[in-house]
């Protein structure tokens, strides 16, 4: 049981670096066969995990549009930065899925405090 | 108490560890240019009271409504510091006594109606997930400072006198007491916008004391960034 800790700690501390490299070229090479608005799930050497969209290519870096919720500048990420790059297939949660949930959610919440307040009238 | 200790040690290096991949600088940055520092939000709760110190098991717990208003402070994207007031319906549990009258050939289980209302004020450190996205769950804990009235007995059943041996069993004297209490809490929950800046949110709650959890609320909120 300690020595899984003691693994698992070591893991996460370890730099993204010393556990994934692939050269450069082959992230250039992969972001110049994109259409450029294509979505991209990126996961860079640090660590981090991110959406984002394919804006333009540069001899550098790769130029990408994060998809947050607030929109952000558009990034330039070093090709040597990169950990994985991969197209985002089509059949995901769509804008309008996403806000049939965001309008579910809000209805079950809404009737949810008023099951509340009507419980709390009745006692 | 040893393991408590070791965990913390691993945990304590593990942050560390994070803290220091973290001082490189970022290749990527999620964080809007101007993002929002204070979040408030209404909730609106499931508020469960454990009185199992006077009450059977069946009846240990009284739930009722509770209202809150809380905001917070984004001390870092992950990491929030935030105050609640509250306020809680009447709800109550009954407690037993059973009580053996002379000739009387079966004891008595006497049952009292002990009510209680909550209000209450609590601060806490919540550890939100992710960053700038539209769904954050978290986790937190904090102090939680309760005053609770306790109102019981205030009108005796009928039904006290034995009828065969015609004894009147005492009456019991009414309750009408408050105490306050400083109690920590655990919570975990998520906030989910519903717009750039607007947020539903929902967390689970859990008071405790030494031995046992005092209190559980299940809340549901609607607030805003700002």
């Amino acid at each position: 049981m300690k020595l899984v800790v003691l693994l698992l700690a070591v893991m996460m501390a370890l730099p993204a670096s010393a556990r994934a490299q692939v050269s450069p070229d082959v992230w250039r090479g992969f972001a110049e066969k994109i259409d450029v608005g294509s979505e991209l799930n990126v996961r860079l050497q640090d660590g981090t995990r991110f959406r984002a969209m394919l804006v333009g290519v540069r001899d550098d870096a790769v130029l990408l549009q994060p998809k947050t919720r607030i929109a952000v500048p558009v990034q330039a990420i070093p090709y040597g930065a990169i950990a994985s790059m991969e197209r985002r297939k089509a059949g995901g949660v769509g804008a309008g899925k996403a806000a049939a949930i965001g309008v579910a959610s809000g209805v079950g919440t809404f009737f949810a405090m008023m099951l509340i307040l009507v419980a709390a009238l009745g006692d | 108490m040893l393991r408590t200790f070791r965990a913390a040690l691993v945990f304590g290096a593990l942050i560390t560890a994070t803290h220091a991949a973290a001082q490189a600088p970022p290749v990527v940055t999620l964080r809007p240019v101007d993002p929002s520092r204070w979040d408030v939000a209404a909730h609106v709760g499931w508020f469960g009271g454990n009185k199992s110190e006077i009450a059977p098991d069946w009846n240990d717990w009284y739930d009722t409504a509770s209202f809150h208003v809380s905001t917070g402070y984004y001390w870092t994207p992950h990491l929030k510091v935030e105050v609640d007031v509250s306020t809680t319906a009447r709800a109550g549990v009954f407690s037993e006594q059973v009580v053996q009258l002379p000739g009387s050939p079966f004891p008595y289980v006497r049952a009292r109606e002990h009510r209680f209302r909550s209000t209450g004020a609590a601060a806490g450190v919540t550890y939100q997930f992710f960053e700038n996205v539209w769904f954050h769950p978290f986790v937190g804990g904090g102090l939680a400072v309760v005053h609770e009235t306790e109102r019981a007995g205030l009108s005796q059943p009928f039904f006290f006198r034995d009828p065969q041996t015609g004894v009147v069993l005492p009456e019991q004297p009414p309750i009408d007491r408050q105490s306050t209490t400083a109690r920590p809490f655990a919570m975990l929950g998520f906030k989910a916008y519903v717009s750039e800046r607007a947020f539903v949110r929902t967390d689970l709650r859990v008071i405790a004391s030494a031995d046992r959890a005092e209190a559980v609320v299940w809340r549901g909120a609607v607030g805003f960034d700002f």
